[in-house]
């Protein structure tokens, strides 16, 4: 019974070039885009401008340091205040850094004069990057000054970047971005196969393959689906793990055993909404709706903590969120099995979410007047 | 049939389709209106760190409130040992530890340097650089009072005494996002993105269903402009709710003109249409649109360069970037709306979007004439 669902279902798929090119081609090749675009490591030597007032030994001083220092590079010496504006607007530079007149003999005078620090906070990552970086090199100019006049600065930070001590975040990003982009395609290919055979009114030989009982169609139909997705997305996060060059910190097995599950879940949530809604395009269009912006209520870019009223809670319901936080947990920052647990039982629920929608499946199976729409 | 027909024809052919109506109307207003919700807050604010006190001071307790003052932090705790305070973090209970060495405030007196450790789980970037930074700040502050009190004590002026404490200080001050909201710097992009996306489903599934339904798409390049007009209406209503609903409801700044964003955007609407009407034409199911752009748009997004600067981007992965209308759309959009930057300041991206544009009508025109002279013969 289920084997004939199976043998059917293989056949539509070699007979569908587009199915060959979402369940084959795409989870290899869009996670590949994504891997190139993070191999790099974090936004190096971001240009910054400096408007030299002073023009002084101690003004190119500080020039030179900017220029050393790693993440940034003086690529500009513009005349005005008005000539940085628009470098900054044209997107030649991300801050300008303006030494005042006189900056070397305040100094020497003692009277602590001030450089002012102009930065790019519409580019947020790169900005605070190079307001970071640029604090630190006047910092430690200043620092060298003050131990000319005999005053170390009593206390000092020391800063330790826990789990990722390269600060490299875009690679730390690549990986959760990779699980989104599968996330979607599961749904997006789970709602295809079952909406299909409701658009193209052939569901009634898919439940005749399948002796007309519902639950040998749907398992028939989508285990083979479960079994690659799985296997597919255990291999491409492995490989992207080791091509990116992260360590696994925590328990692989908690991590790859969450993906399953993930994959489980995906499938429930895409099956539920094609039984919901009855046809191809409308489940699709619903999905979309739910799955695209998931990444954005992950918590992986804005802190969950942080979300407020509606956004909070649909942070708290959507599938992607308690995955990638089980990944990262259990790849990056090696946390104990037990407090990844709570993610995976909110998975659950989503493997069992098509149980609401079992009669209207029969329902949808059964009716040609279901079958066609678009 | 007169191209003014085809317009109206075009315009009332997708409001009536429900698949269509429902992306491109339905679908940009509702993306707008739920991809700002997580961001609404702007900045993380209240993040806990847990202090590791190993001195248990005076001093360090001064040091600990000042902290608590942070307003990206809440300090959670206080304990001795560092191990457990780890595992906090691992446990995503805690965002960072702050790490009073013994000998504290002994040291301080003695006049010896210390080293307090500011530690941030940097597999989040916003947890790591708020926590850390504000701990800096604090610790900073902390050691600058700390020699004004030294000099003073010493009997020097006030005024020496601050310079002494901070021989180079450096003023911030932020261009264009002025409380570095993290809405203010994702949503403008994706508003753009939103745009692309829906249309470019919307005018690719009109084609397929035609493709489907064994009709032919018009030819004439008459024909592939006026049904792009009625895209390009819809469009410019739908940026007009943007700019001016959206951008109100969620008190995005803006530094730029609405005019000048029609102007820079004209040639951003053109690009869309045109590659939407060339894939509409190699689609097979009109399905296949929608779940073709679902998948493409986040690497849409990042390959735009804006989250991450294109600088650091293999030169390949750029080349492709540059292809997608948002790319340039979304680089001027935010110089021009968010940065007040000149229509000539936004110069190349400008220009950019009229080759596009232009590159993508040949290319939809060019199939449409194959495929209506494949269909003859």
């Amino acid at each position: 019974m289920i084997g004939s669902v199976l043998g059917r279902e293989w056949r539509r798929f070699l007979d569908t070039p587009r199915l060959w090119l979402l369940v084959v081609l795409v989870p290899v090749l869009l996670p590949a885009v994504l891997v190139t675009v993070f191999l790099e490591r974090t936004p190096s030597d971001l240009p910054v401008a400096v408007l030299d007032y002073d023009q002084s030994h101690l003004s190119r001083q500080i020039s030179r340091t900017l220029d050393a220092t790693p993440g940034i590079r003086v690529v500009r010496f513009p005349a005005d205040l008005k000539a940085a504006g628009a470098a900054v607007r044209r997107g030649d530079v991300f801050a300008v850094v303006a030494l005042p007149a006189e900056l070397h003999r305040d100094v020497l005078r003692g009277e602590a004069p001030r450089i002012q620090l102009f930065y790019n906070r519409q580019m947020l990552t790169a900005g605070n990057v190079v307001m970071r970086e640029v604090r630190t090199a006047i910092a430690t100019v200043g620092a060298g000054i003050g131990i000319g006049q005999g005053v170390f600065p009593p206390v000092r930070t020391e800063n330790h970047p826990l789990f990722n001590p390269g600060l490299d975040f875009a690679r730390f990003l690549a990986l959760p971005l990779i699980a989104t982009l599968l996330h979607i395609l599961i749904v997006v290919v789970t709602i295809d196969v079952t909406g299909r055979e409701l658009r193209e009114g052939t569901a009634a030989h898919w439940l005749g393959a399948a002796d007309q009982r519902l639950g040998p169609a749907l398992l028939g139909k989508l285990l083979p689906y479960f079994a690659w997705f799985s296997l597919a997305g255990v291999g491409v996060l492995t490989l992207s793990v080791h091509l990116l060059g992260l360590e696994v910190r925590g328990n692989l097995l908690a991590w790859l055993g969450g993906w399953v599950v993930f994959t489980a879940a995906c499938m429930g949530l895409g099956l539920f909404l094609t039984g919901l809604f009855g046809n191809l395009r409308m489940a699709t269009s619903v999905a979309s709706v739910v799955i695209s912006p998931a990444f954005a209520y992950s918590g992986m870019t804005f802190p969950t903590t942080a979300m407020e009223g509606f956004a909070r809670f649909w942070s708290t319901v959507l599938p992607l969120g308690h995955y990638l936080n089980l990944q990262t947990a259990q790849l990056a920052m090696g946390s104990a099995v037990a407090s990844s647990l709570p993610h995976l039982f909110w998975l659950l629920p989503f493997v069992g979410l098509p149980v609401l929608v079992v009669r209207r499946w029969r329902h949808l199976l059964a009716d040609p007047a279901h079958w066609g729409g678009r | 049939m007169p191209v003014w027909r085809i317009f109206v024809n075009e315009l009332r052919a997708a409001l009536t389709d429900r698949g269509v109506v429902i992306i491109i109307l339905g679908g940009s207003v509702l993306y707008a209106l739920f991809y700002p919700l997580p961001y609404q807050a702007q900045v993380a604010t209240g993040l806990p760190v847990v202090v590791v006190d190993q001195d248990a001071s005076a001093s360090s307790r001064e040091l600990i409130r000042r902290v608590d003052a942070v307003e990206q932090i809440r300090i959670i705790g206080v304990i001795a040992e560092p191990r457990p305070a780890e595992i906090l973090v691992r446990e995503m209970d805690a965002a960072g530890i702050l790490q009073i060495p013994p000998d504290f405030e002994r040291d301080i007196l003695r006049q010896q340097p210390v080293q307090v450790g500011a530690f941030g789980n940097a597999a989040f970037m916003v947890l790591y650089s708020e926590v850390v930074t504000g701990m800096a700040n604090a610790v900073q502050s902390f050691s600058s009072d700390i020699v004004r009190q030294r000099q003073r004590a010493e009997g020097r002026p006030g005024a020496r005494a601050d310079a002494l404490a901070e021989p180079l200080a450096t003023d911030l001050h932020e261009l264009f996002n002025p409380d570095g909201g993290y809405a203010n710097y994702v949503v403008p992009a994706v508003l753009i993105l939103i745009l692309q996306q829906t249309f470019l489903i919307g005018i690719g599934m009109m084609g397929a269903g035609r493709r489907e339904q064994g009709l032919r798409p018009p030819a004439r390049l008459s024909d592939l402009l006026a049904a792009g007009a009625a895209y390009l209406l819809l469009l410019a209503a739908l940026l007009g709710f943007y700019l001016l609903v959206v951008y109100e409801v969620f008190g995005f700044p803006r530094y730029g003109r609405v005019i000048e964003v029609y102007w820079l955007l004209l040639p951003f609407f053109l690009a869309v249409i045109f590659l939407g009407q060339a894939l509409g034409q190699l689609f097979r199911s009109r399905e296949t649109a929608m779940q073709v752009m679902m998948l493409l748009s986040l690497p849409a997004i990042f390959l735009a360069g804006f989250a991450w600067p294109s600088e650091i981007m293999p030169a390949p992965l750029v080349g492709l970037g540059q292809l997608i209308p948002s790319t340039p759309g979304i680089d001027g959009f935010i110089r021009v709306y968010q940065m007040g930057a000149s229509l000539e300041e936004a110069g190349p991206a400008h220009l950019q979007l009229w080759v596009l544009a232009g590159t993508y009508l040949a290319l939809a025109w060019g199939i449409a004439r194959f495929r209506a002279r494949a269909a003859v013969s």
